[in-house]
């Protein structure tokens, strides 16, 4: 299938008084309709202003997009005009944060946010648009939605924040939606919740859904296909299932290890599996593979040569050693 | 990680603030130093009135309606603006930053109590405050410096309550209650260092605005009748405006390039004692 | 077995503008020597409550705290002092738990000034043992804490902490704001000092990844309620309470595409407001087993294994010995 939305050789880069600093380099991956796609990886690792860049809202001219091309359908994201940009922006391509309720703008009702949103992109009157917009809330099971249509944001929890957000989202038709850490600010009962409305959302419309989430264990559970991110760039992708039971890359081994997961019970504590060392900042990078400094296997080749992300069967991996064994699974 | 710079590198990165430095210092060197370089009474009638300035003329920067030396007011009248502009924050900072400290850190009744107080003074117009207070107790430098001090601490004390409020919250002083820490230790040791820097940036807006208040009141003939000041200056000068505006515009001049010194140095305290990396 | 703490029938409210607000309600535990007690809950269910009331910075309304043997509700902070040293908190935040104005070396040096111990030469060589201890080098003692990445101030915080030789160590979220990198060395670090110096953790997370690792003993708390507890290091396997279940259930688990578990069902509704807790079982308004009974009555903690301990009317112990639930009787979704 044509993927919905692709992204090639996508680079960001902030600009901080004289050097640019590399924030994201040459990150390629695509989604297809109705599928979802993680990007993964720890705090500075690009996944976020990625993200960002999809929507162009990254906060210029700090920080911009430098090269690549992000194409949805046929167009390139990278050059459209701001104007078209918002026609698509919440409409077509919508956007769901990480924090709910500073997301939404506190002197506004909810309703009232959702029915501009519909009215931004659709030429209805305000009943029609508050009609849809009740339609919409009930759709992501927010309890007693007609009355909390006109609550303030503060009056909600979190959770219920969340739901106003995937409303709004879904308030177009997008076809994509881009989701940064959705479930991070929320109660472990009510991420499920959420992870579930997404899906639904997913199942009935068919939309494509980008997940941006530092959680590996919830990326294997929503997502196809995933990306790991290090440094500003994609070091493994593939599909979920593969990547996670084998990885090949030594970051992304090491990333699955240093995950509890108390499987096997007993009664000693067992050391779970370190990556030594402390995630690298932007701008501070080594010369060769980014990962090198923190890896077990690392070669003297790999703090000389930075290592392309090449093809290994049905996924790609930026790594001179990798676990080949494994894919060759 | 990337190494947050000294504090005065940082400050020297601001190019207002490098000029507010230096035009501050040339002040204070002259509040300083001029007396002694350039002994004029700036009572004493030294030429003829009203004489425009002129280079070489007895009275560089002209003189005033009964012939005393400008420049002389100028020199001595910068001592007696930085005298007040300085004791007077001085006094409003000690008590604005007890009133504050206590109320933030006890909270409760001795926070209603403290803050009601503090409301009262704020809710008093300023100026007339002022006017009152130097009028009842005579003026001199020390009554005006008093009397800005009293209007102006409560705006220190509300900052630093703030802070006080928002400080003793956070987990590092939560940290020293559980070591056994006694609170006058932690007042003094954790919280107050951290809010220095705002105090420090607000601090350096009254000393400017105190100045003000003393310009305004010799202006009006309330200021202290036995030291020339620059307000006073103004003041002498008014009745001569037209014909002899230079006798107003150079006290003028002087005030606002020492207020805009101030501010130019208070901003870029404040953007060098709070980086935002 | 020792119990270094042990809290019985512990209240903690706070004023709030509607009334008071009753955080923790009738909590009982008790840590053992050497090992590890997991809190957890999702928020608003009194775990940290629970943690500022032992560490004396939440006011006790009723109930008992007692250190190895030793009544600590009622003291002031001057006649608590002598205890402190053997209570230490690690916060969760390591960028607001050290003072940005001090030295990492002074900071670790301060519980010790506080309490008067030792000589400012004998001080300043503790601290270079508890850097090393902690993995961090010399250096550090000269450097200030934005020099540091988030888990190495953890790593500064946990050596402050144990700078007084504590017996117990209430960590709260201690890795919560940690990159999974950073969080799997700390946790070891955790373990590594327990090994060795034997101090004991009342450790508050609501990751149940974390939980399940380091925990010896784990409570779960909902609405200021104890639900359930454990003495086990097998509690997650099967737990018997319906919401403890339900927090295992919406976890996220690798164990989906490892062994391709279906997905369970979700729980529904949220946690309602602890100013206005339902009456009867306080879970009662979600849960997918509740009968009358359940709504009327609140259940008390009672053992069901030689373990465990549940505060449902639900649970019966089955046929195996096992704590169930009457699954047949399910409420069709």
């Amino acid at each position: 299938m044509r993927p919905i939305l692709e992204v090639r050789e996508l680079s960001i880069h902030a600009s901080s008084g004289g050097q640019p600093i590399p924030l994201v380099e040459k990150v390629s991956f695509s989604v297809e309709k109705g599928a979802t796609l993680a990007l993964v990886g720890e705090s500075g690792c690009g996944k976020s202003m990625t993200a960002l860049s999809l929507m162009r809202i990254l906060p210029e001219p700090a920080v911009r997009i430098v090269g690549g091309e992000i194409r949805f359908e046929d167009e390139d994201l990278v050059s459209a005009s701001e104007r078209r940009m918002e026609q698509l922006r919440g409409n077509i391509i919508s956007m769901i944060f990480q924090d709910p309720i500073a997301s939404l703008n506190p002197i506004q009702t909810v309703g009232d946010q959702i029915v501009e949103v519909i009215r931004t992109h659709n030429p209805i009157s305000r009943k029609e648009a508050r009609a849809r917009a009740i339609e919409l809330l009930r759709s992501v099971r927010l309890p007693d939605a007609e009355r909390r249509i006109n609550y303030y944001p503060h009056r909600l929890s979190g959770g219920m924040c969340q739901r106003v957000m995937i409303a709004m989202a879904m308030a177009g038709a997008p076809k994509v939606i881009i989701a940064d850490e959705p479930t991070t600010a929320l109660d472990t009962t009510v991420q499920a919740q959420v992870m579930a409305l997404l899906r639904k959302a997913q199942t009935e419309t068919g939309t494509a859904i980008i997940l941006i989430t530092h959680n590996l264990a919830a990326a294997a559970e929503a997502a196809e296909n995933v990306a790991v991110m290090y440094a500003g760039r994609i070091i493994e992708q593939g599909p979920v299932r593969e990547i996670f039971l084998s990885p090949a890359h030594p970051y992304t081994e090491g990333l699955l290890g240093a995950i509890p997961d108390n499987a096997e019970g007993g009664v000693e504590i067992a050391p779970l599996a370190e990556i030594p060392g402390n995630v690298p900042r932007p701008g501070t990078l080594p010369s060769g593979c980014a990962f090198a400094p923190r890896c077990k296997n690392v070669q003297q080749r790999c703090r000389n040569e930075r290592p392309d992300l090449t093809a290994h069967g049905n996924r790609r991996v930026a790594c001179f050693f990798p676990y080949s064994q494994m894919i060759a699974q | 990680m990337i190494a947050r710079s000294s504090f005065i590198q940082r400050y020297f990165q601001s190019r207002t603030g490098v000029i507010g430095l230096i035009i501050l210092t040339l002040i204070i060197v002259m509040a300083i130093f001029g007396p002694t370089l350039y002994p004029v009474d700036p009572w004493d009638m030294v030429s003829r009135p009203l004489q425009w300035p002129s280079f070489g003329a007895e009275a560089p920067l002209g003189s005033d309606v009964l012939g005393r030396d400008v420049l002389s007011g100028l020199i001595n009248g910068a001592r007696v603006s930085l005298i007040i502009g300085i004791s007077a924050t001085a006094a409003a900072v000690a008590i604005g930053v007890t009133v504050g400290a206590v109320a933030g850190y006890f909270r409760g009744l001795t926070d209603d109590a403290l803050m009601r107080i503090t409301e009262v003074f704020q809710t008093i117009p300023n100026f007339l405050f002022v006017i009152v207070l130097v009028a009842v107790f005579r003026p001199s430098v020390f009554t005006i410096s008093a009397a800005i001090a009293v209007v102006s601490w409560p705006a220190v004390a509300r900052l630093v309550r703030g802070e006080f409020l928002s400080l003793r919250q956070r987990a590092f002083v939560e940290s020293c209650v559980t070591i056994g820490m006694s609170t006058p230790r932690i007042i003094f040791t954790q919280i107050l260092p951290n809010c220095i820097a705002p105090v420090i940036v607000t601090s350096s807006i009254m000393i400017a605005t105190a100045i003000l208040v003393e310009a305004g009141l010799s202006f009006l003939g309330l200021g202290d009748p036995n030291v020339m000041s620059w307000g006073a200056m103004i003041g002498f000068g008014r009745q001569s405006l037209r014909t002899s505006w230079y006798l107003t515009l150079i006290p003028g001049v002087a005030i606002q390039l020492t207020v805009l010194s101030i501010s130019f140095v208070g901003e870029a305290l404040n953007d060098s004692l709070n980086p935002r990396l | 077995m020792t119990t270094i703490l042990s809290c019985r029938d512990l209240v903690v409210e706070y004023p709030t503008a509607d009334g008071p607000l009753r955080a923790v309600d009738r909590v009982s535990l008790d840590v053992e020597r050497g090992q590890t007690l997991a809190l957890v809950g999702e928020s608003g269910c009194g775990k940290s409550t629970l943690a500022r009331a032992i560490m004396g910075l939440a006011s006790v309304k009723s109930g008992s705290i007692k250190l190895e043997g030793e009544e600590l509700t009622g003291l002031s902070q001057r006649e608590l002092r002598k205890y402190r040293p053997a209570i230490q908190m690690v916060f969760q935040n390591p960028y607001g738990s050290l003072n940005p104005r001090l030295s990492v070396g002074r900071i670790i040096e301060e519980p010790m000034m506080v309490q008067n111990i030792g000589t400012q030469a004998e001080r300043r060589k503790r601290v270079l043992d508890l850097l090393d201890r902690v993995g961090l080098t010399s250096e550090a003692a000269g450097q200030y804490p934005h020099q540091f990445s988030g888990g190495q101030r953890q790593r500064i915080a946990i050596a402050r902490a144990l700078a007084l030789n504590p017996k117990l160590i209430v960590c709260d979220e201690p890795v919560s704001a940690l990159d999974v990198s950073v969080q799997a060395q700390v946790l070891n670090l955790l373990v590594e000092l327990q090994r060795d110096l034997g101090v004991s953790y009342l450790f508050i997370s609501h990751d149940l990844a974390v939980v399940r690792h380091i925990a010896h003993a784990t409570a779960v708390m909902y609405l200021g309620r104890i639900a359930a507890r454990s003495n086990s290091r097998d509690f997650w396997k099967s737990p018997a309470h319906p919401y403890v279940r339900a927090l295992k259930d919406a976890t996220p688990s690798m164990a989906a595409i490892r062994d391709g578990t279906p997905g369970q069902p979700i729980l529904e509704g949220e946690i309602p407001s602890a100013l206005n807790p339902p009456a009867g079982c306080r879970f009662s308004t979600r849960c997918r087993y509740v009968v009358d009974v359940c709504r009327q009555t609140e259940p008390h903690l009672r053992q069901v294994t030689d373990q465990s301990w549940v505060a449902c009317h639900r649970v019966s112990v089955g046929a195996n010995g096992a704590a169930v639930l009457p699954e047949s009787e399910l409420i069709a979704d």
